[in-house]
């Protein structure tokens, strides 16, 4: 599951994409965006989706790996997608059910919102995946340069960010660790059912539980300590 | 048919596919192991020879076809616990199969489970602890001891059940050259003092030749099968299969290939050194 994140991974490669100064590619991931955005028929989509096929040819990825890519985030596009059908007020009826009616317009930017995302999502995973994480940040921090002068903390952030994803393999490693204490589990679980555990019915011990003379003993002994206690905050207090 | 009262355990046309695989771990394997047997199964990664251990021990009920252990169908529910106390499992990591803090509580586990009288379990623990050597390690730690003495452990806490076999699933494979010592001829003295019925599962070949009879698995079903001296002495074939042979059939191969009289079926170091005996005394 977390190994199919591919946004904040880098693909190291030599492309024409991969040499381009990292602030340019920042600033044309934000303008294909807006572009995305401002796109609202048919054309346009084919149009925005073929642009990106062909920056992605020309970067040496795998168009299947930036599909893959948009995977973990299925459920907010299936949600929004939703959200749009149910919200969006129109004319034009296809279908009622009950209080429910959908609209074309309803069914248009449900489809166009979801795309829109995938599009956005698969964008800036091409910046991120053409350009080392040191190379992006740089970019970042170069282009809010001039905001430091309202005292924006324009390099603080970027070593922030530059941290962040320095981190992100640690974790990977982390989790892998909790994953191997889940199969310590696991084997010792098996091995215990191979040696006939069953639960604690007709279980015997191999030392019964049994009071003696000496378990009498302790308890007049902390009883007595307890007395004493008591009188002596009487006595004194 | 093979009986029930010379076989400990018996397989016939057994299948098992894990959940949500598309092919079988284990295919159509029909094989026994006799009463007092030493059999060894070889395999590389993945050839199904674990599957099958688990198996022999109602871990795993059979997709297709049946396992008998000592005459009970692991296919019924019923039975399950008589069959695990029948035959004994030992497993790959020592720190993953140990129960308790104290060693002897960690032998008293299956006794516990089985519902077996206190003064019996002392008597029981004292007896398996003895058979493995373990006795004056009765009241240490388990994490205290080493590989071999932990796997001594584990082998005393299935001994304690009087297992008709006793399954040793890759229980070497983590454990150094005298850990592995130390497991190999405590289990071959009981195979042999005790007749304790003995399966072991292994990728060392020198663990296979001191067996009464190896199985080699390939793709979940059997590839080849005899006595150490016929499986072995197939080199190539043993080779195809992604395994190596023992390191002194290996000797007495290229020996041969560089055109010494000697035998082509040597297993062990002491037939190897009975063997450059005899060649030096012929020149």
């Amino acid at each position: 599951m977390l190994k199919d994140i591919t946004l904040g991974q880098y693909f190291p490669g030599d492309s024409a994409i991969h040499r381009m100064d990292p602030r340019m590619k920042l600033i044309l991931t934000i303008v294909y965006i807006v572009g995305v955005f401002m796109v609202s028929n048919l054309p346009g989509y084919v149009l925005a989706l073929a642009f990106l096929y062909l920056v992605v040819r020309i970067s040496g990825i795998k168009f299947s790996y930036l599909v893959k890519g948009v995977k973990p985030l299925r459920f907010i596009i299936l949600f929004t997608f939703v959200l749009n059908l149910f919200f969006v007020q129109g004319e034009t009826p296809i279908f009622s059910l009950g209080f429910f009616t959908l609209t074309k317009e309803a069914l248009n930017n449900a489809i166009f919102f979801a795309l829109r995302l995938v599009f956005l999502v698969m964008g800036t995973s091409v910046l991120t995946l053409t350009t080392s994480p040191v190379q992006l940040t740089d970019g970042l921090e170069r282009l809010m340069h001039p905001l430091q002068r309202f005292h924006f903390p324009a390099h603080e952030l970027a070593m922030m960010m530059t941290i962040a994803l320095r981190f992100i393999p640690t974790l990977l490693e982390e989790t892998d660790k909790i994953q191997k204490a889940q199969s310590r589990a696991n084997d010792l679980a098996m091995a215990m059912e191979a040696r006939c555990y069953r639960g604690g019915d007709h279980r015997t011990r191999l030392r019964e539980l049994r009071y003696t003379r000496l378990d009498v003993f302790g308890a007049l002994a902390t009883a007595a300590f307890i007395a004493v206690v008591m009188l002596e905050g009487r006595l004194l207090g | 048919m093979a009986k029930p009262e010379e076989n400990r355990i018996i397989a016939s046309s057994l299948s098992y596919a894990y959940p949500d695989a598309g092919k079988n771990a284990v295919d159509g394997v029909t094989m026994r192991v006799r009463n007092g047997e030493f059999l060894a199964i070889l395999g590389h990664n993945g050839s199904g020879k674990s599957t099958l251990a688990k198996l022999f021990n109602a871990l795993y009920v059979p997709t297709n076809g049946t396992v008998w252990v000592c005459g009970l169908d692991t296919r019924d529910d019923d039975l399950v616990f008589d069959i695990r106390q029948h035959a004994g499992m030992v497993f790959q990591n020592p720190d993953n199969q140990i129960v308790a803090t104290v060693v002897e509580e960690d032998v008293a586990f299956g006794l516990e489970n089985n519902g077996v009288e206190p003064k019996e379990i002392r008597v029981r623990i004292d007896e398996a602890l003895r058979a493995v050597n373990m006795t004056q390690y009765a009241k240490k730690a388990p994490h205290m001891l080493s590989g071999g003495q932990k796997q001594r452990v584990a082998i005393a806490g299935v001994l304690a059940m009087k297992p008709d076999v006793i399954i040793l699933d890759e229980s070497t494979a983590m454990l150094d050259p005298s850990g592995r010592a130390e497991v190999m001829n405590t289990v071959h003295r009981l195979n042999k003092e005790e007749g304790i019925s003995v399966v072991i599962i292994t990728h060392y070949m020198g663990e296979a030749a001191t067996a009464d009879y190896v199985i080699v698995m390939d793709e979940g079903k059997i590839a080849l099968s005899g006595t150490p001296r016929e499986v072995f002495t197939k080199v190539d074939t043993v080779r195809a299969l992604g395994l190596d042979v023992p390191p002194m059939t290996d000797l007495a191969h290229m020996l041969r290939a560089d055109g010494l009289d000697v035998r082509a079926d040597v297993l062990t170091v002491d037939e190897m050194v009975e063997e450059v005996c005899r060649l030096s005394s012929s020149i």
